[in-house]
């Protein structure tokens, strides 16, 4: 079974999620110990094979389809980056999910499509070849359209109509794209350094183009302006749904995906002599500062941070785009980096609606004082996202900055310095809210819960995952960090 | 790692691991006592005799060192002393208001603070420099008032501008460097194509900290919001990590760059006086005292200036600064924890005046006077300033006799500002209080001798001695007759910080009128808002009458010293280089 891993980490989540399904609405303690052991099977399959990775074995699963046309896995260094974030991620969403929904109607199908949701998230990590990836790239915008609606409000019926039309415009694009490849080239592999080898020059027109579509489509969902419009329509989704959304699944999937097209389908240094990196360097650095911009006019909490995201991806983007190793380093640890953070902010956001009844920024007075653990996380999350050392952003940031000074584009650091700038701008007037600000006499929507602030289900997941986000920046050089692994991958794609 | 290398990171630890203290819930009310004694490993590490081995922690971060030399040692004296110090009477003073929230961000300072002296790489010494910063917000903001507030906004958003510089200059440095301690760093500015860029970031960075002319809005607002005793540890211990950051990262001992120092000397020179003429029309003797670090540091960096424009004398001018640096700092905190114990102590006149008769000695230590540490330290700068073969410099050792003119009038001003009425209706405050604050008056005498080196020439006889005393003499005289002459025509006021809130108004409106834009229903708020802009307006250009009134004076006062300064200096100068070019068309 060692060489089909990759498999069945996709079949922890997928086998779960079907069953969970099949079960009554009553059989909550059945659901959620399918929903765990899923969840930690699958992270423990991702341990040992990322132990295998580092001592050298090859994972792959391949079944043909159509003559040519492969259902291909792998788990190569950029794949167990994306499939380690999402494991352990899946495994405190979860957790945090469980808490958040008590007593909510249609848990099932809520379970159901999470669960949905993340098989093709891993799916998309570990697919070896375009196809494959194509088809868990649809699957997750599907698996995901049930839980952005899953309230049912004519709002959220609204967002979920706005995002499914993106996100299926740009699927199709990427089809389109795929396709064209395809005649061209004769392969959707990934491999290292890409497959152009020995592509005629009078094809990097259509190469060109085909990179167009491409990133098109795989930029509604890394949410690249003009394509972006659907993500801050989509935080009505409920806290945990928005969590995944924002740290792993979508959103990440598109940015993944980008990487994957400039490292193992173009090749960084092919990339470059067709001269598409540079443009989209420019849209990723136009992105960063729009969304940062967009998020200081917000004053509903999840708004900002949608914006935040926005901004924040398109740092992987413009990572992947500078064309050096260091920056491509940069872009790729804050994968995990940006993951971690959001996903800590999101949490956070959905401990003071769920707790407080808070859901606006210019509510926020005070809320230091009656929540001060899931402030501390908060503010730990919001840090790293401005990029303050020790906090992960700040390893991000700082290899971004030097991998675009080595590479001769030291316009980067402008875009980096305004980028912390407008995010301190638009977190730390909350942090002074939070902390400085006398508490109103009444909550919005209080509920209580005993001597704690809040739930532990709740409050756990995001203390956990803000300690994540300080121990990646502190740790940032032991063996295992985010930084080792993204050090490690840019090793073999910038290898001469 | 060795056990002396443990001890090192023992120094910024200890308060990070006092923090688990609000774990506990009976003690977490107690940590506003337990706070200060966090400083004492460092204390002990300043004092301790031995020479410590660097301690590496390859895996913290992006590979952490940390390492204290001779200057580190003595910054880390004066600041481990000045956080037990300025701890303990914050306890003392301000009792039950220390909350356990307040504490949290005061351990995190003052590890910061530890941090930044025994830190031997630059990111290791960027993050604990930001650690430090953000969380002396904390101090600021302890009394959240109208004006505390403001001082917090100015306050974050020059610290934000000095990160964001520091971080692309240490980004610049790293580029061309191979590693990350200091002295690669330098290597990497020295050599690097931007090298002249990342000495203006740097100046830029750390200036904030510093108080360079343009960076220097939040220092007198920020002294005046802290309570006092907090403000101590602002003004005397906090200040030296900028200037720190400039010994340790500016290449200014391995390439010369004249055009960049030229314009540091200028701008120490113009901050200099710049502080003590807008410190002359302060009202508060905080204030006062904040304009004065903002001149004293002026001094400071036209040494750095010195050094930027003359790499071979950088070595001496380094234990120079750092002197500088810590006479500087104890005299200033001792100042504010005599405006302490005048505002939380007995209202009784001799309390009172003893305090006040007892602060003398810390400000007649700010002018240089015979005696004390400020001789030593002012001598030294001036007897470097008269080595160095440059024109300018040789103008500028004019410039320090003329300086001490104007300390001692900012002073005069300071003690004339000092009320009568003053102390707490009720004081926790002893006489036994007062015994910790007299140790520090007398300690920079030790101190300093303690620092001398032999090679430096002795400031104890008779010439050095009256070159020190008659501008204090004329300082005091000029002091006389200002007030003689002012007791007729106060003059108006210009608001602490000077220029900054200027800016900060300025920037206020545009930023609330784009916000207005986004409005929905902007025609509503254009008709609200055009009434109350009215109203604004016209309180605006009252308010401005004012204080155009201050500027005024700040004018006259400013070209007075000015033409005063340029007059032998540009003597000097134009003879000097004029020489030079002559010697240069003879060879």
């Amino acid at each position: 079974m060692s060489s089909s891993l990759p498999l069945w980490v996709v079949l922890s989540s997928l086998l779960p999620g079907l069953l969970i399904f099949f079960l009554a609405e009553r059989q909550s303690r059945l659901r959620i110990a399918l929903n765990a052991v899923g969840a930690v099977v699958k992270l423990a399959l991702v341990g040992m094979m990322i132990w295998g990775v580092y001592h050298g074995l090859h994972y792959d699963v391949r079944w043909e389809l159509l003559p040519g046309l492969e259902l291909a896995l792998q788990a190569d260094g950029l794949a167990l980056l994306f499939v380690g974030l999402s494991s352990l991620l899946w495994l405190v969403t979860t957790v945090y999910a469980i808490g958040y929904l008590e007593d909510s109607p249609h848990r099932s199908r809520f379970f159901g499509f999470f669960s949905l949701c993340v098989t093709a998230t891993v799916g998309v990590a570990l697919s070896d070849n375009l196809f494959t990836f194509l088809l868990f790239y649809e699957m997750l915008t599907l698996s995901t359209y049930p839980l952005i609606v899953h309230r049912g409000t004519e709002v959220a019926r609204q967002a979920a109509r706005i995002y499914l039309g993106y996100t299926l415009v740009g699927g199709a694009l990427l089809l389109l794209g795929t396709v064209w490849l395809y005649t061209l080239t004769g392969t959707l592999e990934f491999r290292p350094q890409g497959v152009m080898g020995e592509i005629d020059e009078a094809q990097h027109g259509a190469l060109r183009m085909i990179f167009v579509l491409l990133i098109a489509g795989l930029g509604v969902k890394a949410a690249l302006i003009p394509l972006h419009g659907w993500l801050p329509k989509a935080m009505v989704a409920p806290a945990p749904v928005s969590a995944l959304l924002h740290a792993v699944a979508v959103v990440k999937a598109g940015a993944f995906g980008i990487v994957r097209v400039v490292h193992d389908v173009y090749g960084v240094e092919f990339s470059s002599e067709l001269g598409v990196l540079l443009p989209l360097a420019v849209l990723a650095a136009a992105t960063i500062l729009y969304g940062s911009v967009r998020a200081l006019y917000q004053d509903d909490l999840k708004r900002r941070l949608a914006y935040s995201t926005v901004s924040q991806v398109s740092y992987i983007v413009l990572g992947t785009a500078i064309a050096g190793p260091i920056a491509a380093i940069g872009g790729l640890i804050h994968l995990v980096h940006q993951g971690l953070m959001k996903i800590t902010l999101f949490f956070c956001a959905g401990n003071l609606a769920e707790t407080l009844g808070i859901h606006k920024v210019s509510e926020m007075q005070g809320v230091g004082r009656r929540m001060p653990l899931t402030m501390l996380a908060f503010t730990v999350a919001a840090l790293g996202m401005i990029g303050l050392p020790p906090l992960a952003g700040f390893i991000s940031k700082w290899y971004l900055g030097i991998g675009a000074l080595e590479a001769g584009q030291a316009w980067v650091i402008v875009v980096l310095v305004l980028s912390s700038l407008l995010n301190a701008a638009y977190f730390l007037p909350i942090l002074y809210r939070a902390w400085f600000m006398p508490p109103p006499k009444a909550w919005p929507q209080a509920r209580e819960f005993g001597a704690a602030e809040t739930a532990w289900a709740l409050l756990l997941p995001s203390l956990v995952t803000a300690l994540l986000v300080l121990l990646t920046g502190l740790l940032a050089q032991m063996a295992f960090s985010p930084l080792q692994w993204a050090t490690f991958i840019s090793l073999l794609e910038f290898r001469s | 790692m060795t056990v002396s290398g443990l001890w090192l990171l023992l120094a910024p630890a200890t308060p990070l691991l006092l923090m688990l203290v609000w774990v506990l819930s009976p003690l977490r009310p107690r940590l506003g006592v337990l706070a200060p004694w966090a400083a004492l490993p460092a204390l002990l590490l300043a004092l301790w005799p031995q020479e410590f081995a660097a301690a590496s922690l390859p895996g913290v971060q992006l590979g952490t060192h940390l390492a204290l030399d001779s200057i580190g040692r003595s910054l880390l004296l004066l600041t481990a002393v000045l956080w037990w110090v300025g701890g303990w009477y914050a306890w003392r003073m301000l009792g039950q208001q220390l909350t356990p929230g307040f504490a949290l961000l005061f351990l995190l300072a003052m590890a910061g603070n530890f941090g930044v002296l025994t830190a031997d790489d630059g990111i290791s010494f960027y993050c604990w420099f930001a650690l430090m910063s953000f969380a002396a917000y904390g101090m600021v903001l302890l009394h959240p008032t109208r004006q505390t507030r403001l001082a917090g906004r100015v306050y974050i958003a020059l610290v934000l501008l000095g990160e964001v510089a520091l971080l692309s200059a240490l980004m610049l440095a790293a580029q061309g460097a191979a590693a990350m301690d200091f002295a690669s760093l330098r290597a990497g500015i020295a050599e690097s194509a931007h090298g002249e860029l990342a000495v203006w970031l740097l100046l830029l960075g750390l200036g904030v900290k510093v108080g360079l002319p343009g960076l220097h809005f939040s220092l007198p607002l920020i002294y005046r919001a802290a309570p006092a005793p907090l403000a101590a540890i602002l003004a005397g211990a906090m200040i030296n990590a900028g200037l720190l950051g400039w010994l340790r990262l500016l290449p200014a001992g391995q390439v010369a760059m004249p055009g960049v120092a030229e314009l540091v000397m200028a701008l120490g020179m113009f901050a200099a006086f710049y502080g003590v003429v807008i410190g002359l029309l302060q009202r508060d003797p905080r204030v006062v005292l904040g304009y004065s670090s903002i001149s004293q540091m002026g001094l400071v960096t036209m040494a750095i200036g010195w050094g930027l424009a003359a790499p071979q004398y950088w070595s001496a001018l380094v234990l120079v600064v750092a002197l500088y640096a810590v006479h500087h700092g104890l005299a200033k905190a001792a100042l504010f924890i005599g405006l302490g114990l005048r505002e939380y102590g007995p209202r009784a006149g001799r309390w009172q005046r003893t305090v006040a008769i007892g602060m003398l000695l810390p400000a007649l230590a700010l002018a240089g006077a015979p005696l004390t540490s400020g001789l030593l330290a002012k001598g030294l700068l001036k007897a470097q300033a008269e080595t160095l073969a440059l024109p300018l410099a040789q103008a500028l050792a004019w410039v320090m006799p003329l300086s001490t003119v104007a300390t001692t009038l900012l002073l005069a001003r300071f003690f004339a500002l000092l009320r009568h009425d003053q102390g707490a209706a009720q004081t926790r405050l002893v006489r036994g209080d007062l015994l910790l604050w007299g140790l520090l008056l007398l300690v920079p005498a030790f101190w300093v001798g303690s620092l001398s080196q032999p090679s430096w020439p002795s400031p104890w006889h008779g010439t050095a001695m009256w070159s020190a005393l008659w501008p204090i003499l004329l300082g005091l005289l000029f002091a006389g007759w200002l007030r003689h002459w002012l007791a007729r025509r106060e003059p108006a006021e210009v608001p602490p910080g000077d220029l900054g809130i200027w800016l900060y108004r300025l920037c206020l409106r545009v930023v609330v009128r784009s916000r207005g834009w986004r409005l929905e229903a902007w025609p509503w708020r254009i008709s609200i808002g055009s009434v109350a802009g009215w109203h604004r307006l016209q309180a605006w250009l009252t308010r401005y009458r004012t204080e155009a009134n201050g500027w005024r004076w700040a004018m006259m006062l400013m070209v007075l010293l000015i033409l005063l300064l340029l007059w032998p200096g540009l003597a000097m100068w134009v003879g000097g280089s004029t020489a030079e070019a002559i010697s240069v068309n003879l060879a």
